[in-house]
């Protein structure tokens, strides 16, 4: 696959002030009186020295000729869609935004797989996306184009930094444009700084005290190492920087977006006062929805029901629907729609408008079933399984193991709510090592009660002579583990490993140290 | 032809206890599909099908036995004391399986598996389900046998299962082409052995003794024989 990122620099300031030259100095404003902060600005502003967050005394004292706009969320979102708008006429039929909509980002990734071919090559089609937007105004386009969002996103950012630093890009393609050839990621990828990498700040933190500065030094640790060290957020870096990368132009946008809004005083005379008229609009729109996903290529998970009551009564009122599987069907989010309305008596009441919201969009499985491949299975039905064993044995009950970076024994490998399960996704590679060397490498597993069990100890010399009533034929230790005095909750023990005359290798400790009473925390298997 | 081989081959499976495999065609010139058989029980006899299905441990292999590993959907308890090596045969199996491309459930009723260890395995493909009360455990097998998508399923601990409950579980997992192992708790093996449920004993005093294959995580950390050293203040 072959994924383009956009990148327009200076986004808000070229939709808040199209009208200003790139060169005069254009800052906009959010916030109210004191609290009236600089949110975004062009280059020829951060040159007179003026930086996010002043307030406009601060800015005009660095820029006199600054040109002050306020932040209009609606006009930066209109000038995203306009851009989406004609990406999507012009350019592929996949782009998608890569950010949050309405916060001017100005990214798109588009869909770039064949487009080559059409258009007489991958540098010509790219150069024919950087005109569109070009022909936007947005001047300061920069796109990147590679195998992964993870590299193209890099390569638009170094692409943006080259249009503004009025140089050729490094391929030579030409300005505004950076290509990274098939099966060239990693390689891009690893003379890059790991502060580029669209990792959480802790784990960028994390991997820098290693003195890891490079992506190339991250993809080269071991997998197991990283994933010990820094649990799952640790993984996805490792992942992302040998560009396995699961966004691209079929990731929705996270962000809530109105999908449709329906007057219903334009044709009635009055609020609607039945469910039925409700039911009759909404087929509709569940119709149109269902188009617009299916373009797409996604599913909706929740969607937020929003009706609106005549004025002077209760305002709003606010449904949230959850299909029990993401789905794009029209049929299935409208029952969805009446059972939630029969649900609630008076819903219906006085209503004067209705308005569908997307909470959370996913991407639509896509995997075409194959009738001869037995290993092929319907992602949506693993998914609606877990949901069934969630309603009857709990939240908590369906987990994922993740690692910790804890002092206590028991604390450092945890279940936690499964949040990411992706059956269909591809492995790790190198993940894991081969079969020769795992049975090589076969180690015993350490089994934790949840809690630990009193058990009654028999000492020779402080020694343990006997645990449980079974004799210790050895025993290794005493190894101290204490700490967490800063959490209110410390601990301090003295752990020994025995081996009974029942084959039993057992894990106990004794707490307090030296005066407590011994506990069994678990055994090997 | 291809349709018709593939069938005689099923039938053959499913009426004798035979491993049959395609013969060579050189080793019998002018036919190109023959079939040959190595009888059961001789496990290392018969030559492993290229691409077959594996736990990735080769005693555990040969334990099972080449006609469990042949068939798409079977189910195995191993069973075993404390400390018999079990959860390491588990946490390997696992991760190989993983490593695979398949979808991995665990069910554990115990409660006890070890996340650290599990950690480690691909965790998106990975999902562990811990039900609170002991008798849940062979539900929630049948509930993920029944969807299709996972084709390892692991029960550990739970309830000693009937023959009835394990001919269930036994015709889920065809009908999944899925495995299942149950690792059953000492004295609660129930009816493995019988209904179709192959029965691995694990440990020293069964027939797969893993202790000399065993290490330590930390084996460098803490060498056998050798004591660590009490820097307990003295009162």
């Amino acid at each position: 696959m072959r994924i383009a990122c956009l990148r327009v620099r200076e986004f808000p300031t070229d939709a808040l002030a199209p009208d200003e030259s790139p060169d005069r100095p254009v800052a906009a404003l959010r916030g109210e009186g004191t609290h009236t902060r600089v949110a975004a600005l062009n280059e020829a502003a951060r040159a007179h020295g003026v930086r996010r967050e002043m307030n406009p005394s601060q800015a005009r004292a660095r820029c006199a000729g600054l040109v002050l706009v306020r932040w209009d969320a609606a006009r930066v979102r209109a000038a995203e869609q306009a851009l989406y708008e004609a990406l999507h006429a012009r350019c592929s039929p996949r782009v998608a935004p890569a950010g949050r909509a309405g916060e001017g980002c100005g990214a798109f990734w588009l869909d770039a797989t064949g487009m080559g071919a059409r258009a007489g090559g991958e540098r010509a089609w790219a150069a024919s996306v950087r005109a569109a937007a070009v022909g936007l105004g947005h001047q300061r386009t920069g796109i990147g184009l590679a195998g992964s969002a993870v590299a193209a996103g890099i390569a638009a950012r170094l692409a943006g930094t080259d249009v503004s630093a009025g140089a050729e890009a490094r391929t030579g393609t030409g300005a505004g444009l950076v290509h990274v050839v098939p099966g060239g990621d990693v390689a891009f990828l690893a003379s890059r700084p790991i502060a580029w990498l669209p990792i959480g700040g802790e784990v960028r933190q994390g991997i820098a005290s290693l003195g890891i500065s490079r992506i190339g030094e991250l993809a080269a640790l071991p997998l197991g190492g990283v994933g010990a060290r820094f649990g799952p957020a640790g993984v996805e870096a490792w992942r992302l920087a040998h560009a396995i990368d699961v966004r691209g132009p079929l990731t929705p946008p996270p962000s809530s977006q109105v999908i449709e809004e329906v007057d219903l005083l334009v044709d009635a005379p009055a609020p609607v006062t039945q469910i039925e008229p409700l039911l009759f609009v909404l087929r509709g729109m569940m119709a149109r929805f269902e188009a617009r996903l299916t373009s797409q290529g996604l599913a909706a998970a929740t969607l937020d029901l929003v009706l609106g009551h005549e004025t002077g009564g209760e305002g709003e009122t606010r449904h949230r629907l959850r299909p029990a599987r993401a789905t794009a069907q029209a049929r299935a989010l409208w029952e969805l729609c009446r059972i939630t309305l029969e649900e609630r008596a008076g819903a219906a009441a006085g209503v004067a408008s209705l308005r569908l919201e997307t909470v959370e969009l996913v991407k639509a499985p896509r995997e075409q079933g194959d009738l001869w491949q037995a290993r092929w299975f319907d992602p949506a039905a693993a998914e609606a399984v877990l949901a069934r064993l969630r309603a009857r044995l709990g939240e908590d009950a369906v987990v994922e193991a993740v690692t910790a970076d804890a002092h206590r024994p028991e604390a450092r490998g945890r279940f936690e709510p499964l949040k990411t399960f992706a059956p269909m996704a591809t492995p790790t590679p190198g993940a894991r090592s081969s079969s020769a060397e795992k049975e090589e490498r076969l180690k015993w597993a350490l089994r934790l009660y949840e809690e630990p069990r009193t058990v009654e100890v028999t000492c020779d010399e402080d020694v343990p002579a006997t645990v449980g009533g079974q004799e210790v034929v050895e025993a290794w230790g005493p190894e101290r583990l204490s700490g967490e005095w800063w959490t209110g909750r410390p601990f301090d023990r003295v752990y020994w490993r025995v081996a009974t005359d029942r084959d039993e290798w057992l894990w106990i400790f004794q707490e307090p140290a030296g005066a407590g009473p011994f506990f069994l925390h678990g055994w090997w298997d | 032809m291809g349709q018709a081989l593939e069938a005689l081959k099923e039938a053959l499976r499913a009426r004798f206890p035979m491993h049959v495999v395609e013969a060579p065609a050189s080793r019998m010139p002018g036919s190109a599909h023959a079939l040959e058989y190595a009888p059961a029980g001789e496990p290392e006899a018969a030559p492993a099908p290229s691409g077959g299905w594996s736990t990735g441990v080769a005693a555990l292999d040969r334990a099972l036995g080449a006609r469990w590993c042949a068939q798409p959907g079977a189910v195995a308890a191993l069973v075993g004391e404390r400390s018999s090596g079990r959860t390491a045969l588990l946490c390997a199996l696992c991760a190989h399986r993983v490593a695979q491309g398949e979808v991995v459930a665990l069910v554990d009723a115990t409660r006890t598996l070890p996340a650290a260890v599990l950690a480690r395995i691909e965790q998106r493909r990975a999902v562990v389900i811990r039900p609170a009360r002991d008798a849940e455990a062979l539900w929630a097998a049948d509930q993920l046998l029944r969807v299709g998508a996972f084709r390892l399923v692991v029960v550990v601990g739970g309830p000693a299962p009937g023959e009835v409950v394990l001919r269930r579980i036994a015709g889920l997992a065809r009908a999944a082409a899925a495995k299942v192992l149950l690792l059953p708790e000492e004295g609660r093996q129930g009816a493995a052995g019988r209904a179709g449920c192959a029965l691995v004993h694990v440990g020293a005093r069964g027939t797969l003794d893993l202790a000399p294959a065993l290490e330590f995580e930390d084996e460098d950390r803490l060498p056998a024989g050798t004591r660590i050293p009490d820097r307990r203040p003295r009162a």
